[in-house]
């Protein structure tokens, strides 16, 4: 998979199928997308393109009103997750002021077409872009009908009467269901840390996550598994929301962790479930 | 720096026959940010910025109005000049201070005498991956999660030219520099760039734009005389 920061320097390669989005979390609903997505590349002779925005839309649209959102995964994260999901190539686009004023009749000509060069172009259910979320399904056939690429929307995933979503996965994490979670997302949820020592207790740590605004589940105790030094741990996390102090608070205690040499080592942690009713 | 708005960037005829206004960004605002003052100072909305700032950086931005909005490529195709900030030994995501640290490393072993040939590699036509990749952990292992990032990943990078790059002082951590750029030019990529050369990582603490082509800092307007002009009376498109 090939990596570009914005779309004016994205070699224009014919055939292209593409899809937009944020793609937090990856989760079996995306890979749903993907999935078709590269069956239509392949009939079409073409590559698969996702054109991606970081930081999330709604965090710079935050400032403008908006509730700001709690990401769950980051976008080193996504990279990974969509290379092993076999898109062929990623397009970053920084989601500026400037971005975000863009008409949605501009979006298509400027960067679908223009820059990205889309014969086909994959929607999701209700999916709006562009300024004042005016761009839909509809503007897109017609623009398709004048550019010359294909439209083609894909439904929604199901789980047991459930759509497959980012919002489904959040209301399940911050419910503390970490197990239905991984259900959605098709693997653990997981968070990058840097470990601090807590001197007051033995084999007792604080976990400082590093994506900022990621969203971390209910309070609670988890069993967690913990990547160190390329060795899994097992361990137990306290989460607590507590509302005196800045954000949530993570703790983590583990007999087999070893103690760093290392000032804040990175770490990262899964969780597996939940301990506590 | 000008503090006096000449009454000809008043009339709204002269502002749609186009101008070029050098304006000394302030920080903490967008280039877009400055766009939406003009406009509610100057009697013309048509305008547009040739080149942005990020917030976190101050200095030159010019801003193109009525015909003239239709050169703003010319001006991003001019070499331009930076002063910048750098701090040695910890580094952030975005590699300035809009995002916390994450790394830290020691930087005693750096000798300011090899900080120039350091930086003079970076001269030239270079290969530059931008900023946003420092979101992306861009080689080899992930360590803590026991496995190294696909082969198959590839960060596309940019060919750009750099004509310069000076160290101006250091006393370390704190090292300033000068460059002088063509189009394209990440700074911030040339700090995380050149903080991995010397082994300890860096973060960029302030940039200046100080010239564009011919257009210097010195000449340009203070947002504060623009501020201080009363409403228009009438404006145009």
């Amino acid at each position: 998979m090939r990596v570009y920061q914005g779309s004016q320097d994205f070699p224009k390669t014919t055939n292209s199928v593409v899809a937009m989005g944020t793609f937090d979390g990856v989760h079996l609903g995306h890979q749903a997308l993907i999935a078709t997505m590269r069956q239509q590349a392949q009939s079409l002779g073409g590559d698969t393109t996702l054109l991606t925005f970081w930081p999330h839309p709604r965090l710079v649209l935050s400032r403008e009103k908006s509730p700001g959102v709690q990401l769950l995964s980051s976008l080193d994260d996504k990279v990974d997750l969509l290379a092993a999901q076999g898109v062929d190539h990623l397009v970053v686009m920084e989601f500026t002021p400037s971005l975000m004023q863009m008409s949605a009749q501009d979006f298509v000509s400027e960067i679908l077409v223009r820059h990205t060069g889309a014969r086909c172009v994959i929607v999701g259910y209700d999916q709006r872009f562009g300024r004042g979320r005016v761009g839909d399904k509809a503007l897109l056939q017609q623009q398709g009908a004048v550019h010359g690429f294909s439209v083609l929307e894909v439904p929604p995933l199901h789980i047991a009467g459930t759509v497959v979503g980012s919002t489904a996965i959040r209301a399940a994490l911050l419910a503390g269901e970490v197990v239905r979670a991984s259900e959605y997302l098709g693997r653990s949820y997981a968070m990058d840390c840097t470990l601090v020592l807590d001197r007051t207790v033995d084999g007792a740590f604080w976990l400082h996550p590093t994506l900022d605004h990621q969203l971390v589940p209910a309070a609670g105790h988890y069993i967690v598994a913990v990547a160190f030094h390329e060795q899994v741990h097992t361990a137990k996390v306290s989460i607590t929301h507590a509302g005196l102090h800045d954000g949530p608070r993570l703790r983590l205690v583990s007999d087999t962790l070893p103690y760093h040499t290392t000032p804040h080592p990175p770490v990262q942690i899964t969780f597996v479930r939940r301990l506590d009713a | 720096m000008n503090n006096l708005i000449p009454d000809a960037l008043r009339d709204p005829a002269v502002l749609q026959a186009g101008q070029v206004l050098s304006i000394n960004k302030p920080l903490r605002w967008t280039s877009f940010d400055i766009i939406k003052k003009l406009r509610t100072v100057l009697p013309i909305r048509k305008m547009g910025h040739a080149g942005t700032l990020d917030p976190l950086a101050t200095g030159l931005l010019l801003i193109c109005t009525g015909q003239k909005t239709k050169s703003i490529s010319e001006f991003q195709d001019l070499e331009k000049v930076y002063t910048g900030t750098m701090v040695l030994g910890k580094t952030t995501p975005s590699i300035d201070l809009e995002t916390p640290f994450d790394s830290e490393r020691a930087y005693d072993h750096v000798r300011a005498d090899e900080l120039q040939a350091a930086a003079n590699t970076f001269v030239g036509v270079i290969s530059q991956v931008p900023p946003i990749y420092s979101a992306i952990k861009r080689q080899g292992k992930r360590a803590y999660k026991g496995a190294r990032r696909g082969e198959d990943v590839v960060l596309e990078a940019r060919e750009v030219f750099v004509r310069s790059f000076q160290i101006v002082t250091c006393d370390l951590p704190t090292i300033t520099f000068e460059i002088t750029c063509g189009k394209g030019t990440y700074i911030r990529s040339l700090v995380r760039d050149l903080g991995e050369c010397l082994g300890t990582g860096a973060y960029m603490s302030a940039l200046c734009r100080t010239r564009i082509g011919d257009h210097s800092l010195k000449d340009a307007y203070e947002m504060d005389a623009f501020q201080q002009l009363p409403p228009p009376a009438s404006r145009s498109v």
